[in-house]
C-alpha cells in the first residue's frame, strides 16, 4: 500500500476512534442509557409444565382489608389479621366477623382455645369472641415477629430482627430460645436477610423453620435441637431462589409441604424429605411489581388458601380432580 | 546456607508476605451459586490489592525505571529495553490488570487536589509522581520499558509510516485537549475518563465492554501502520512527560560519541522523533527576520489564546457541566418531570430511592456548576496557553550539528542507536 493511502487510512481510523468515544461519552446519561445490565431475567423461569400444575383456582374473597398480614385456617375458618382488625371467614358461606384488635397485627396463630396474634415485638392472645385476654412482654427493640405456631401448650414465634424462635407457653412466659446453630455445618444458625422467616408444626408434632438465606426447611426438637433438614437452591421451578425464599409455609395432613416463594412468586407442594411433588400455582397468576409471597393455609381436603396481598383477597386453589 | 546466603532469608520472607496476602484477601463467605446460567456482570475496577503488594508494585516501578534509565544512557542496549518492556507489560499489564497505572492516576491527583474529601493513596501518587521524575533527569524511560500501553503497541509495530508533519503535530496536539478535559472531569468529580477509555484494559484484563476491546484491537490494528498512536495521539500522560523530558539533562543519544552524520539512523525511529542537523547557513538574513517577524506575532499571540482560550471555556461551562451526573438529572428532573414515575430510568429511580430531596440535588447541580466554571475558564486558558507556545516553537531557530532524538518526542525505546554505526566501531 502506498504511503498516501496509508496516511489516509491512519487518518480515518483515529476519526473512528474520536467519533466512537465522543459518541459514548455522550450517550451515557440517564435518559440515553440503554438496558440495565445488571437486570435479572426471570420471565424464562415463569413457564411451569402443566403437568406439574396439580391445583385450580375456582374462587375468591375478597377482603377490604386494605392491608392485610396474615392468615390461620381453623376449623373451617380462615383467620385473616389486618391492621387493626381481626377478620373470620367461615367457609361454608355464612357471613365474616371482624373483630376490633390492637393496631399493628404482623402475624397470628389459631388453636381451638385461642387466637395469637403477634404485634412486630409483642403477643397478645385473644379470645375466640375477639376479647384481648393477655398482652405478653414486649421482646425488644429489634424484635421483628414474622408468624407464629402451636404445638399444644408451646408456642413459637418467629423474631426475624433476632434471627432466632422465641418459645412461650399458653401463658405468655418465654421458656426458650434457639437460633438454630449447632456444631455440624449445616447448623449454621438462621440466615434471615429480611421480614421473611416461618414456621409451621405438622399434623405429626413436628416443628419446621424456614433457613430462608439457606433456601432449606429444618425440623427441630422442642427445645431448639435440630434434627433434620433440606434445602433446594435453584432458578428452576423444583428449587427456591432470591434471598428470602420460601418465605411462607404451611404443611398438609400427610406431611407435606406447601411453599409460597415471593419475588418470583410460586406456590408449591414438596413432600417431606424435600422433593417437589406439584405445583398449586405457578408465577403468571401473580402479576405487578415487587410482589409478596402470599400467605398459605391448607386444609384436609388438599384445598389451599392463599391471602394474595397485593389484590386484597383470599385466593382459593383446589386440586385439579376435585375441582372438574 | 542461611548463613553464606542471607538473601535466602529475604526471599524467605517476601514468599510469606505474599502468601499472607493472598489468604487475607479471600472472601471469607463464598458467593451462593446457582445453576442458572445467569453471568455476574463484570466489576469496572478489579478488586483491591493488599496493601502491602501495593507498596510492592511501586518497588517494581522503582526498579523497572532505574534499569531501564541504566539500559538506555549507560548500556545502550535495545534488546535490554525491549525484554524489559516486555516484563513490564506482563507484570503491569496483564498481571496487575493495568491498574493502578501512572496515565490514570492523573485524575486521582487531580481530585485529591481540588476535592479535599478525597485521599489519593501513597502508591498512586508515586506512580504518577516517579516516571516524571525519572523524565526529568533521564528522558521518557517509563514510556520506553515501563508502560505496559506503550510496551503492547510497540511489539506490533510492522510496518510504520512517516505522516506530514503538519498532521503529526495537529494530532500531537490531542493529548492536550484530553489531558485538559480529564483533568477537568476528575477535579469536578464527574468522571475518569482516562480509565473509561482506556483502550488496552480489555486486554489486559481479557475481558470487558465491548467498546473497550473494540478500541483496543482498532489501536492495535492502527499501530502497525501508526506506531504507538495511544501514546501519540492520545496519551494524557505522555504531555507532562514530555514536558519534564525536554529539560532532561541526561537523556538517550543516538551516537555514543560524535556524530558522523552518515544517516543511517535518518529512518530508525517509527516515531520521527529524531531531529536532523540544522545548518548554520540555513539561517541567512532573509530567514531570520522573517523567523523574527513569526516569532514576535506568536510572542504575541499567547496571551490572546490564553485569554480567548479562557473566555471559550468559560462561555462552555454549562454545557461541560452536564457531564457531572448530578447536574445532567437535576436539568432532566426540571425539564422531564413525568419521568420520576419511569421505573426504568435506574437513574432517577436510584436518586428517589437514596432519601434525598430535589431542592438537595438542584442545590448541589448548582454548587458543581460553579466549580465548572472556574475549572472549564483554566482548561480554556490551558489549551489556549498551549496552543501559543506550540505555535511560537516552531519558528525558533535552534542549531544542531548532530542527529538528535527530539527530547520531548522521544520515547527513549532505543531503536536508533542500533543503527548508529560509531557505536558499533566502539564495541569492535
Amino acid at each position: 500500500m502506498k504511503k498516501r493511502s496509508l496516511t489516509i487510512l491512519v487518518l480515518v481510523i483515529v476519526v473512528i476512534i474520536l467519533g466512537v468515544i465522543i459518541v459514548d461519552f455522550l450517550g451515557n446519561r440517564p435518559d440515553k442509557r440503554g438496558e440495565n445490565p445488571y437486570a435479572l431475567e426471570v420471565d424464562q423461569y415463569k413457564e411451569v409444565d402443566d403437568e406439574l400444575i396439580s391445583h385450580k383456582e375456582t374462587r375468591n374473597f375478597s377482603l377490604g382489608l386494605m392491608i392485610s398480614t396474615d392468615m390461620s385456617l381453623h376449623e373451617k375458618k380462615l383467620y385473616i389479621s389486618g391492621n387493626s382488625s381481626l377478620v373470620v371467614l367461615p367457609l361454608d358461606g355464612s357471613e365474616a366477623t371482624m373483630h376490633e384488635i390492637l393496631p399493628g397485627a404482623t402475624c397470628l396463630e389459631v388453636d381451638s382455645q385461642h387466637i395469637f396474634i403477634g404485634f412486630g415485638t409483642y403477643v397478645a392472645k385473644y379470645s375466640h369472641d375477639g376479647e384481648l385476654l393477655q398482652e405478653w412482654p414486649d421482646l425488644g427493640e429489634r424484635t421483628v415477629l414474622t408468624n407464629l405456631a402451636i404445638k399444644g401448650d408451646i408456642i413459637y414465634a418467629a423474631d426475624a430482627g433476632n434471627r432466632r424462635i422465641v418459645i412461650f407457653n399458653r401463658e405468655g412466659e418465654q421458656t426458650g430460645q434457639f437460633e438454630g446453630k449447632a456444631e455440624s455445618e449445616a447448623g449454621h444458625g438462621f440466615i434471615v436477610p429480611s421480614a421473611n422467616f416461618d414456621l409451621a408444626v405438622n399434623s405429626f408434632g413436628e416443628l419446621w423453620v424456614v433457613n430462608p438465606g439457606k433456601h432449606a426447611l429444618e425440623d427441630y426438637s422442642d427445645d431448639g435441637r435440630m434434627r433434620g433438614f433440606w434445602e433446594s437452591r435453584s432458578f428452576d421451578i423444583d428449587g427456591f431462589l432470591g434471598c428470602c425464599n420460601p418465605a411462607r409455609i404451611t404443611t398438609m395432613e400427610d406431611g407435606s409441604f406447601v411453599t409460597s416463594e415471593k419475588g418470583l412468586v410460586r406456590i408449591k407442594i414438596y413432600d417431606q424429605s424435600g422433593k417437589l411433588l406439584s405445583v398449586v400455582a405457578p408465577p403468571d397468576l401473580f402479576t405487578g411489581e415487587d410482589l409478596k409471597a402470599p400467605e398459605v393455609c391448607a386444609d384436609e381436603d388438599g384445598v389451599i388458601y392463599a391471602l394474595d396481598f397485593k389484590r386484597d383477597m383470599v385466593r382459593v386453589f383446589e386440586p385439579i380432580e376435585l375441582a372438574e | 546456607m542461611i548463613k553464606k546466603n542471607p538473601h535466602i532469608l529475604l526471599i524467605l520472607f517476601t514468599l510469606i508476605l505474599l502468601t499472607g496476602s493472598y489468604l487475607q484477601a479471600q472472601q471469607r463467605f463464598p458467593k451462593p451459586e446457582f445453576d442458572s446460567g445467569y453471568l455476574q456482570p463484570n466489576p469496572t475496577q478489579p478488586e483491591p490489592r493488599a496493601m502491602a503488594l501495593e507498596y510492592f508494585d511501586v518497588l517494581v516501578l522503582l526498579a523497572v525505571l532505574s534499569l531501564a534509565s541504566w539500559l538506555a544512557i549507560k548500556k545502550r542496549s535495545r534488546r535490554g529495553l525491549l525484554w524489559l518492556s516486555v516484563f513490564s507489560l506482563i507484570y503491569f499489564g496483564f498481571y496487575r490488570d493495568g491498574c493502578i497505572c501512572s496515565i490514570g492516576a492523573i485524575q486521582n491527583v487531580a481530585l485529591s487536589i481540588f476535592d479535599s474529601g478525597y485521599a489519593i493513596s501513597i502508591t498512586a501518587l508515586l506512580f504518577f509522581v516517579l516516571p516524571l521524575l525519572f523524565a526529568l533527569f533521564f528522558g521518557r524511560v517509563f514510556c520506553a520499558s515501563a508502560c505496559p500501553l506503550g510496551a503492547i503497541q510497540d511489539l506490533l509495530v510492522i510496518n510504520p509510516i512517516s505522516i506530514p508533519s503538519w498532521i503529526r503535530k495537529t494530532l500531537g496536539f490531542i493529548p492536550v485537549l484530553y489531558l485538559a478535559l480529564s483533568v477537568l472531569l476528575a477535579a469536578t468529580g464527574s468522571d475518569f475518563i482516562i480509565c473509561r477509555y482506556d483502550p488496552f484494559i480489555g486486554i489486559f484484563r481479557m475481558d470487558g465492554p465491548a467498546l473497550m476491546i473494540f478500541l483496543g484491537i482498532t489501536f492495535l490494528f492502527l499501530g502497525m501502520f501508526y506506531a504507538r498512536p495511544y501514546c501519540r495521539i492520545f496519551c494524557p500522560y505522555g504531555v507532562l512527560l514530555s514536558w519534564m523530558s525536554k529539560f532532561s539533562r541526561r537523556h538517550l543519544t543516538i551516537t555514543p560519541s560524535e556524530c558522523i552524520k552518515c544517516k543511517l539512523c535518518e529512518g530508525s525511529c517509527p516515531f520521527d522523533a529524531i531531529e536532523i542537523p540544522v545548518e548554520q547557513s540555513y539561517r541567512t538574513p532573509e530567514v531570520s527576520r522573517k523567523n523574527l517577524k513569526r516569532f514576535i506575532i506568536y510572542i504575541a499571540l499567547i496571551p490572546v489564546l490564553t485569554v480567548a482560550g479562557g473566555w471559550i471555556g468559560s462561555r462552555s461551562h454549562i454545557f461541560m457541566s452536564r457531564v457531572h451526573p448530578d447536574v445532567y438529572l437535576a436539568e432532566l428532573m426540571i425539564s422531564n418531570p413525568e419521568l420520576r414515575e419511569d421505573e426504568e430510568n435506574l437513574d432517577i429511580q436510584a436518586f428517589l430511592e437514596s432519601g434525598d430531596t430535589f431542592e438537595q440535588l438542584v442545590e448541589e447541580a448548582a454548587v458543581i456548576r460553579g466549580k465548572f466554571r472556574k475549572g472549564s475558564m483554566a482548561m480554556g486558558g490551558f489549551v489556549g496557553l498551549a496552543l501559543g507556545i506550540t505555535l511560537m516553537n516552531q519558528v525558533v531557530f535552534r542549531r544542531r550539528e548532530d542527529y538528535e532524538p527530539h527530547k520531548g518526542d522521544c520515547f527513549s525505546c532505543g531503536r536508533c542507536m542500533d543503527y548508529c554505526p560509531v557505536e558499533k566501531n566502539v564495541n569492535l
